[in-house]
């Protein structure tokens, strides 16, 4: 993780100035949330949000990555910063309990106390609560960074009382760009992007077999959906579910749909440069002519559904069902 | 850094500054433990972020030589790695050097051992103290009021400055106050040579029963001092730091009626005891409450009635009994830890209504009180 000043400045430029900002004009509130997707160097800026707020001798608006607090920052361990990660699926309310009892004691060493919550996103209902007092009126000189890849998923009391840092995406039209460079063809590379928001990855995705099954899958569901749902519950049951067995796959596999219907809306608005799929310009051309707008949103609403309660491990096999059915119903009066 | 000691005084010390790690944090460099070699002698350092405790090792002791320092120097070793090392030692000789890198070479006897060791300039900065705000008292007599306040902090979350103890300097005396608000220790001391400039401070109530394990039941001095971040108990060879909770205390004087309406004078083991039997059936009820009332001729009843189970009454003489005839409830558990603290023989209840808070103290002074509220039961 070791970014020097310069990547970031040109990862995330507004960001960077806007953090620089802050310091210079002493204007720190007490809570951030660093928002952007995977890959957009939150950890990174997070990493150097706090040490410019411990270094010694700050000169420029940058810290000197040499004294005594910079170098353990870097290493985890000064004492006045405390992380927490999601423990399995959530950051659950004994760490947030045990964090509210550290903070509320006084600093270690000179200087401010920071805690930074990584997936924030990921605090469960009572963790959020307990959480909340504390992160609106901290005693003390405290400063709360918390990093999410989706504020939309977070509680919005919890967004009410954070200052917003929104971190901007890489273009995709970049990443497909460098893809395409590195030999991948032109419809993988669309999808890829689409994805994951950040080279390496990608890459590493439009390489694997796995992601190339998947994405076919998805495609000859799409299919099968508009056909008939006896067709769709038959490629639910034969290739669907025994290729996605790992829950990250189904995710994966299932924002892979989302995409789809995506597309057809983008599609429908006369948006053609946006596609995730454009080998299947056609097909979803035709998907778009013979749906409405309120077919297509009650459609994603469905996948969005079927997304959340995976994560609350809904059977698969029944989640699918219910999906396909949910999907259909867009065609009924067609 | 390279230096000799003997092992039963590096154990000693080992001992000590142990007691200062966890297993279990999350700043890896607080599982190991410093070791600070001067010309003067050697210091421990253990800490698990809350509290941190330091020994001291001189050079040279009653004339005898403890170490035999070659080059001084700094390194952090993991604690529990370490301490299992150097109790396994064959012989009461310990060398132990650090080449480069953080390299470590433990050697006694025949066996050597190689350790990697960690950064010494990546361990926590110890807290500098001021010596004008340093006072003192005995080691049995910090025990005592440890042992008189700290058990009524709080244990709940949900206000973390309760789960503190507060003292206060006022007019030459340290007040120490704990309550996780229904009900409340206050423990006043007369010390000489208080410093007059620290209003207030609130410590962990962890860290004072951590303090109250390693002191030992003696007349010595303990020095005590007191930061604003801070506080450290300081005897001869063992330095303890503990961080404070921040957030204003509650002030708590005014809880503390004035006058009282009814005045018991009460033996405080028989209460003690007849409340232990009462509370034997009050104890399996929820909430745990025994019953407390005035009798005729210098009796009070003490019962307890869970209608599932059965009840129990039990009168006891009292040496006086004063103002208004009175029936209240309060929690068997709080009473009895109220008693506990107070370990004179005759106790003093004053009581200003069923539904006001009443307290304990002891017939003499009210050095020791007690608050206790009590419980609606009708």
């Amino acid at each position: 993780m070791a970014h020097n000043m310069n990547e970031l400045e040109t990862l995330q430029p507004v960001v960077i100035k806007q953090i620089q900002t802050i310091y210079e004009k002493n204007r720190m509130v007490h809570a951030y949330i660093f928002d952007g997707e995977k890959g957009s160097g939150k950890k990174a800026v997070m990493q150097f949000f706090v040490k410019l707020l411990l270094c010694e001798n700050v000169s420029n608006n940058v810290p000197c990555e040499t004294c005594r607090n910079c170098l353990r920052v870097d290493s985890g361990n000064h004492p006045n910063i405390r992380q927490i990660e999601p423990d399995g699926q959530f950051i659950k309310v004994d760490q947030v309990r045990e964090l509210i009892s550290e903070m509320t004691m006084t600093a270690v060493e000179k200087g401010r106390k920071i805690y930074v919550l990584h997936h924030a996103d990921k605090l469960n209902v009572a963790s959020a609560n307990t959480l909340l007092k504390f992160l609106e009126e901290p005693d003390g000189d405290v400063i709360a960074i918390l990093l999410t890849e989706q504020i939309q998923s977070m509680l919005p009391t919890i967004r009410s009382r954070c200052q917003h840092i929104k971190f901007s995406q890489i273009p995709r039209q970049v990443i497909m760009q460098q893809l395409v460079e590195q030999g991948i063809t032109q419809s993988m590379a669309a999808t890829v992007s689409m994805v994951a928001n950040e080279i390496e990855t990608a890459l590493f995705l439009a390489k694997a077999d796995l992601f190339a099954h998947a994405r076919k899958t998805v495609l000859k569901l799409i299919e099968a959906v508009r056909k008939n749902v006896h067709e769709a519950m038959l490629i639910v049951h034969e290739e669907w579910l025994p290729s996605f067995k790992e829950k990250s796959e189904m995710e994966q596999a299932l924002d892979l749909l989302l995409f789809a219907y995506r597309d057809i809306v983008a599609l429908k608005a006369n948006m053609e440069s946006a596609c995730t799929y454009p080998d299947m310009l056609q097909t979803f051309k035709e998907i778009a002519l013979h749906t409405t707008y309120e077919q297509l949103s009650n459609q994603m609403q469905a996948i969005l559904q079927a997304r959340q309660q995976l994560q609350r491990n809904m059977n698969r096999t029944l989640l699918m069902e219910q999906l396909m059915l949910n999907l259909q119903e867009g065609y009924t009066f067609v | 850094m390279k230096f000799d000691i003997m092992r039963d005084r590096l154990l000693a010390g080992l001992n000590d500054v142990m007691k200062a790690v966890s297993s279990k944090t999350t700043i890896p460099i607080l599982t190991g433990i410093k070791i600070d070699v001067t010309h003067e002698g050697l210091h421990l350092t253990g800490s698990d972020a809350d509290i941190t405790i330091q020994t001291f090792i001189p050079v040279e002791e009653n004339g005898e030589q403890l170490i035999n320092v070659s080059a001084t120097g700094s390194i952090v070793l993991q604690a529990r790695m370490f301490n299992e090392i150097v109790r396994k030692l064959p012989t009461n000789d310990v060398e132990i050097e650090v080449s480069a890198g953080f390299a470590t070479n433990i050697r006694s006897g025949k066996s050597e051992f190689h350790l990697i060791g960690l950064d010494a300039s990546e361990y926590p900065l110890l807290p500098e103290v001021a010596a004008d705000r340093q006072f003192s008292m005995p080691a049995d007599l910090l025990k005592s009021v440890i042992r008189e306040t700290v058990f009524a902090v709080a244990t709940s979350e949900s206000r973390p400055v309760l789960t503190g103890v507060n003292w206060k300097i006022l007019d030459n005396e340290l007040i120490c106050v704990a309550t996780d608000s229904h009900r409340l220790a206050r423990r006043k001391i007369q010390l000489e040579q208080l410093p007059a400039e620290i209003n207030s401070v609130v410590i962990p109530g962890k860290s004072l029963n951590e303090l109250n394990k390693i002191l030992e039941d003696t007349t010595d001095l303990v020095q005590i001092a007191l930061t604003n971040y801070h506080v450290l108990f300081k005897t001869d060879d063992v330095l303890f730091f503990s961080r404070l909770l921040e957030g204003n205390y509650p002030d708590t004087s005014r809880l503390i009626p004035e006058e009282y309406k009814t005045n018991v004078t009460i033996n405080g083991k028989a209460l003690l005891q007849a409340i232990d039997r009462a509370s034997l059936l009050a104890r399996e009820d929820r909430n745990n409450v025994v019953r407390f009332e005035t009798l005729e001729n210098n009796t009070v009843e003490i019962s307890s009635n869970s209608p599932e189970i059965g009840k129990v009454e039990e009168q006891i003489s009292v040496e006086n009994l004063e103002g208004e005839a009175l029936k209240i409830s309060f929690s068997a558990k709080y009473m009895m830890e109220a008693l506990r603290a107070i370990d004179g023989q005759d106790v003093i209840i004053q009581f200003t209504g069923t539904m006001r808070p009443f307290i304990l103290r002891s017939i003499h002074d009210d050095a020791i009180l007690q608050l206790i509220l009590p419980v609606r039961t009708y």
